[in-house]
């Protein structure tokens, strides 16, 4: 009732503006458009006419397509792991629960350079466990599991916390009330808890896929080949110049765009009957008759 | 009615429950044994009602327990039995009840389904009908008013085929005459299924309305069990009658003891220089010259014009007549809450019917004859007293469970 009222309002009346009102506002924008800035500048400096033969450049759509194939093939495997951790840790109460946490953070503190390198000694041919795959002719590094495996470590954590704090929010209620009802655990995740913090996990993938997509500095490190967008933008930028690197720049940006938007206009869609709900008083009138 | 023996209702036919759990700022200590039927759970908020029936549904982990329902039991941590919640069926409705919000109302009732195939169709299509939830089978939850949420949580329980019902303040986050709709509503489907429940609330109307047994507890421990009339018309603890709402107390002399008719016995009693008569058990060990607390029953007491006569007024000779003196009075709803001046520094607050208000031309200033017969009052039993004042963290369970005050409508009584 109240979203219609307000919609009704919207036509009609404005609301009352105060000053403080106006100064959050003028905070607000200030952050904005120091966000958009660089935008607007990088469109000014785009040298439009390179743009359709960068773009049709066979490296171009290579390194795009190994950067948009290595982050969702990462997204993929950071959800099948961090959606149940994120449960676990939801969920249970277990000593070193508080070191488990900072640890899911480190990635995020570390400088993806030394993340890079990090992995390198474990995953590289020297390492404890490249070492071994090398033998066996999987070599980890310069290769496309190497990107995988360097995207997975930076963007693990976005997924991991959004999918924990959309268990958390859920009403334990649901969960109780379906363990009466028979229902064990695994039943209860993918019946109860997995749907309804669906939409708080989809944003954590969303996030984990856009870091992974723009991931640079523990890739560059781990796997210098096959490039990925990121990694031909700095070479050609060190290469050629930036006229060449900022139609990468722009292809990337779309790309990104294009993706997310889908991905939310499906979710709204799908979860529309009840995350947005109808106005609840044309329905009092089928109650009182029944 | 009839006095039940404790025995008589010993068995298959209880809910019994002991539990212990110690928390950082909190202790559960809750004991008590109750016909399998309407229970309620009565007492503040925070005072471990829903943890109690957490516990029941097997939801709230224990240190030590014992739990059965009707002959079956569920924990026992003697033994080591320990029965899970999803094999308890009991069901459970908590706060606003918790419906599934993205499941329609057909695969809410469904969920719990133990059947499968047809005959679970078939089910969910006879729990819609009688729940009279017809044409509401793909609508989702929040698309639903408070009544039909609480038909599809019954709907929903109910399709598990349920031994118990547990309802946690189901209405709490309803106003007023909604909440009246859904206990009349609750009642009805108790007549219609006859599946015992425990229901916990902190409002005095639900548990007077709802219940045949009534479970008082405060601060993680049981202080009374018994009928509404027990509890509310004879508490047995001036706690008790603070939670109950039973705040006309005060101290008097028990100046005679008559000897026992039937089941009761005639005391005299000397408060603020009155002699005033009340009825106490025969077990009660008071003794003359002893010094008690009395409470007031004062929707038991009525007023009448100083000019009629005492037969006219009272026909029982054990109603005690005071003449008083009206101080204020105040509308409450459909009565007025006429406080009188009995004696020098005693009041009391009498609810009067409009009707009567008008008849007797009430107004302040204005005497009264106030008819005060023995069931207005009630002697607080000084050991029960004495053992809430020393600080005992909880009356020893035993007690609770063998406490003579509950009475019980058995089929058998005439």
């Amino acid at each position: 009732m109240l979203i219609a009222e307000q919609r009704v309002q919207q036509g009609r009346a404005r609301p009352h503006v105060s000053g403080g009102g106006i100064l959050l506002w003028l905070l607000g924008l200030c952050l904005l458009g120091y966000l958009l800035g660089p935008l607007l500048s990088f469109l000014g400096f785009l040298p439009w006419s390179q743009v359709p033969a960068t773009l049709s450049d066979p490296n171009a759509i290579g390194a795009l397509t190994t950067s948009v194939l290595t982050a969702s093939i990462s997204t993929l495997c950071i959800g099948l792991f961090g959606i149940p951790l994120g449960y676990v840790l939801a969920r249970y109460h277990f000593p070193g629960k508080g070191l488990l946490t900072l640890i899911i953070y480190l990635p995020l503190v570390f400088p993806p350079v030394v993340s890079g390198i990090m992995l390198l000694l474990l995953y590289g041919p020297y390492g404890a466990i490249g070492g071994p795959l090398a033998s066996v002719g999987l070599e980890v590094d310069e290769s496309m599991a190497g990107v995988i495996v360097a995207q997975i470590f930076v963007s693990a954590p976005f997924l991991i916390v959004a999918a924990r704090s959309a268990f958390e929010a859920l009403d334990p209620n649901l969960e109780r009330v379906g363990m009466t009802l028979g229902q064990n655990r695994w039943g209860l995740f993918w019946r109860v808890s997995l749907p309804l913090a669906w939409p708080g996990i989809l944003a954590g993938l969303v996030l984990a896929w856009v870091r992974a997509l723009g991931e640079f500095g523990a890739t560059v490190i781990m796997a210098y080949h096959p490039y990925t967008l990121p990694v031909y933008v700095y070479v050609q930028l060190t290469g050629t110049g930036v006229t060449s690197a900022l139609p990468l720049a722009l292809f990337s940006l779309g790309v990104s765009v294009l993706v997310i938007g889908l991905v939310l206009l499906i979710e709204r869609r799908s979860h529309r009957a009840f995350r947005i709900l109808p106005d609840r008083s044309d329905l009092r009138g089928s109650e009182q008759t029944s | 009615m009839m006095r039940a023996e404790t025995s008589a209702w010993q068995g298959a036919e209880t809910i019994e429950v002991d539990i212990q759990r110690r928390l950082p700022h909190f202790a559960l200590d809750i004991a008590f044994r109750v016909p399998a039927g309407r229970t309620v759970l009565f007492g503040p908020s925070g005072a471990g009602k829903s943890l109690t029936l957490q516990a029941i549904a097997g939801l709230f982990p224990l240190e030590r327990a014992r739990i059965s329902s009707c002959g079956a039991t569920w924990h026992d941590s003697s033994t080591g039995l320990f029965v899970p919640p999803q094999r308890r069926r009991v069901g459970y409705l908590p706060q606003s009840y918790a419906l599934f919000p993205h499941l329609t109302v057909a695969q809410n009732i469904a969920f719990g389904q133990r059947r499968r195939g047809m005959a679970a169709r078939k089910r969910v299509a006879e729990l819609i009908l009688l729940m009279q939830l017809e044409g509401l089978e793909r609508f989702h939850p929040a698309q639903l008013s408070g009544g039909q949420q609480q038909r599809v949580a019954l709907a929903r329980a109910l399709a598990s085929e349920p031994q118990l019902l547990l309802l946690d303040e189901p209405w709490s986050a309803l106003d007023g005459p909604v909440r009246a709709t859904l206990r009349a509503e609750i009642l009805r489907f108790y007549e219609q299924v006859q599946v015992p429940f425990v229901l916990v609330t902190h409002d005095m109307q639900d548990a007077q309305t709802l219940a045949d047994a009534i479970v008082v507890i405060d601060r993680g421990c049981v202080l009374q069990v018994g009928s509404p009339q027990d509890v509310f018309r004879a508490p047995r603890t001036t706690r008790v009658a603070e939670l109950v709402g039973m705040n006309a107390r005060r101290p008097g002399t028990l100046a005679a003891l008559g000897s026992v008719v039937e089941d009761k016995r005639l005391a005299t009693l000397e408060i603020a220089s009155l002699m005033l008569h009340a009825w106490v058990s025969p077990a009660s060990r008071l003794c003359v010259g002893q010094t008690v607390e009395i409470g007031f029953n004062t929707d038991e007491i009525s007023l009448c014009l100083l000019a009629e006569d005492h037969q006219e007024c009272s026909s029982q000779q054990t109603d005690g007549l005071v003449a008083g003196t009206v101080v204020r009075e105040q509308v409450s709803g459909s009565f007025s809450n006429v406080t009188m001046q009995i004696a020098p520094g005693w009041q009391l607050d009498i609810p009067v019917p409009r009707w009567q208000h008008r008849a007797l031309g009430l107004a302040a200033g204005m005497s009264l004859k106030l008819r005060i017969p023995c069931e207005a009052l009630h002697i607080f039993e000084p050991e029960a007293q004495s053992a809430e004042i020393a600080g005992q963290t909880c009356p020893d369970p035993q007690t609770v469970k063998q406490l003579p005050h509950i009475r019980y409508e058995s089929p058998n009584d005439g």
